[in-house]
């Protein structure tokens, strides 16, 4: 028994996370330029985004820090203008994927059983779907708006977070004090507004921001494939798109957005690994002390 | 085990259904027809209504989708609309080109990612562990077209050392040349080894640690016995289905890298179908891509319950 108690311990305090655990800034800052650049950049950059002036695909000099594009437009103004369609479309994909998954899972962990077959044999249809072929496929039959993209990038995740949400409702501990509320006379908002919300609160966040980089790279990949937003958008994906011919004579209109999105996937991803990786640690500690 | 077969399979097929109906449905439903976009603004109504009857538009829904079932039980996929060239021909020719990069890839994915996880697993927290933990970390994040785009920079166009476009390439020409596969098959296996390894690599870790493993231990079992008979077993039972998700990231991202550096495969004539508007061919793709991935689930699942029966998968 010692012996395993010292394996536990030994995995638990590895010095890889020990050293890592200590600094969640190199993730931060990863995080920070790009949601700083899509943030605060249309205001720098003027109201407008810039249109075609200068000769197309310059290298940087005097007048454009960062050289022009295909068409001729500043790319420091274009980076800084395109950040907010990338940021709001994700958001707004997880946003819808949340509002429809969440009740559905709760819907899925409520007492029938019946209802619960249902909700999840006919979420599990929907899983196995890839979500950039379905992208593919609206885009083909003319849903080429960007609202389309979001919606149903949002609603293929769906599937995923009702399921979360239904295990972690239906976790032995959280369905036990459901049960005792019940009993105690306690309504069925006060139950899941203020008991279940609580609880799920922790396990959702984890969800939803390892979700972000998911839909990030699915809309990313549509935009760059010319599904959703307009050529002329100045959307990091749309930008790389477009200058990608140009990569040799012009790489700062390829590479400036490109490291951008990175950073901003980058980031996401560290941050949530850090996330699980603090839940698992955190875990197994309060299973071993309840039993 | 029959029980679990059972249902798995049985969702399989309402999951093929499903796309059946939801393909056809997308395509022909919805306002605007085929027959409107091949003849664009330029057309007069009357040509408009020619070509709906030629293409067989006119008629209602339902009969057009038992006769696009018949044609698909006997193998008919239609012809083009753009082309006028049968759409099995079409998907013929490029399948080639798909799995000269898809194949390559996954026997990479299949033979280096239960290697490296199982290698870091073991020494978790090594030097080495950690480097290829932030390695896998950042090429997992990285979107397939940017790390496309940023290997054609610097490999192809800045050193000068690996050709970076296949543009009008078909299988032969590809077979000649085999320098034109490396960067896109590295791209497209970079993204799902990464995933797998450090899959593999957290369970190795864990079940390394587990009760199990000492018990053996204890018995006086070789260390080389326990993992390989005990921790990698249940290591790889979820990695099944992550492999599984694995092979269907192939085709999605086969579409990207496709896309990238030009080549004429599976990916790239679903993109100009789609661009086209080309129905029978949309609906071809969308058919052979999803059913695809539903099958390489159904197997992932099943080796992964068959693996690790008490893990009900959850995937």
């Amino acid at each position: 028994m010692s012996g395993r108690d010292g394996g536990v311990g030994r995995a638990a305090a590895t010095p890889a996370r020990r050293t890592r655990g200590r600094h969640p800034w190199v993730a931060l800052l990863l995080l920070a330029v790009p949601v700083c650049a899509a943030v605060v950049g249309p205001w720098v950059a003027g109201d407008t985004a810039p249109g075609a002036g200068a000769l197309p695909s310059q290298p940087p000099g005097a007048g454009h820090p960062l050289g022009t594009d295909v068409l001729g437009r500043d790319v420091l103004a274009l980076v800084l203008h395109g950040g907010a369609s990338v940021l709001a479309s994700a958001l707004g994909a997880l946003l819808i994927g949340a509002a429809a998954g969440v009740p559905l899972g709760l819907l899925a962990a409520g007492p029938r059983r019946g209802v619960d077959e249902a909700v999840m044999r006919t979420l599990d249809i929907l899983l196995a779907f890839p979500g950039l072929l379905v992208l593919l496929t609206l885009a083909a039959t003319g849903h080429r708006d960007p609202y389309w993209l979001v919606a149903v990038a949002g609603l293929l995740q769906v599937p995923a977070v009702a399921r979360l949400v239904r295990g972690a409702a239906l976790a032995p501990g959280t369905r036990t004090a459901v049960e005792a509320l019940r009993m105690q006379g306690h309504g069925w908002a006060y139950i899941h507004l203020r008991h279940l919300a609580r609880q799920l609160a922790a396990p959702l966040a984890t969800d939803l921001a390892g979700r972000f980089a998911v839909v990030l790279y699915l809309l990313a990949s549509a935009n760059f494939l010319g599904l959703g937003l307009p050529d002329s958008s100045p959307d990091w994906a749309v930008l790389i798109e477009r200058n990608s011919d140009a990569l040799f004579t012009q790489p700062a209109a390829v590479l400036a957005p490109a490291g951008l999105l990175t950073a901003l996937c980058v980031g996401g991803n560290l941050l949530v690994d850090r996330a699980l990786r603090r839940r698992r640690v955190r875990e197994p500690a309060q299973q071993r002390g309840s039993r | 085990m029959r029980g679990y077969v059972l249902r798995r399979t049985l969702l399989a097929v309402v999951q093929c259904l499903v796309v059946l109906v939801a393909v056809f449905a997308v395509g022909s439903l919805l306002p605007g027809d085929t027959a409107d976009v091949l003849r664009g603004e330029l057309g007069t109504p009357e040509q408009v209504a020619a070509l709906r009857s030629r293409l067989g538009l006119d008629e209602p829904a339902w009969p057009r989708f038992v006769h696009w079932l018949g044609g698909l039980a006997t193998g008919d996929l239609g012809t083009s609309l753009t082309t006028g060239v049968p759409v099995g021909d079409d998907l013929g020719r490029r399948v080639g080109v798909t799995l000269l990069l898809g194949v390559p890839a996954l026997l990479l994915v299949t033979l280096l990612a239960p290697l490296l996880g199982t290698v870091c697993g073991l020494r978790e927290g090594s030097r080495a562990d950690r480097a290829m933990n932030a390695t896998a970390v950042l090429l997992h994040a990285v979107p397939e077209f940017v790390l496309a785009l940023l290997l054609v920079a610097s490999v192809s166009l800045a050193a000068g050392l690996l050709p970076a476009t296949a543009i009008g390439m078909d299988t032969g020409a590809l077979l000649a040349q085999p320098s034109v596969l490396v960067l896109p098959v590295v791209v497209l296996t970079a993204r799902h080894l990464c995933d797998l390894a450090r899959q593999i690599r957290v369970s190795v870790a864990a079940e390394r640690h587990g009760p199990v493993a000492e018990h053996l231990r204890l018995l006086g079992l070789r260390e080389r016995t326990v993992v390989l008979r005990h921790v990698l077993p249940n290591a790889l039972g979820p990695a099944a289905q992550q492999y599984a998700r694995c092979v269907e990231g192939l085709l999605g991202g086969a579409v990207l890298v496709e896309a990238v550096f030009g080549f004429r495969g599976l990916g790239g004539g679903f993109v100009e179908a789609v661009e086209n508007r080309d129905l029978p061919e949309v609906q071809a793709y969308a058919l052979l891509f999803t059913g695809t991935a539903v099958v390489v689930n159904l197997l992932g699942d099943l080796v992964a319950y068959r693996l690790a029966p008490r893990r009900e998968v959850s995937a």
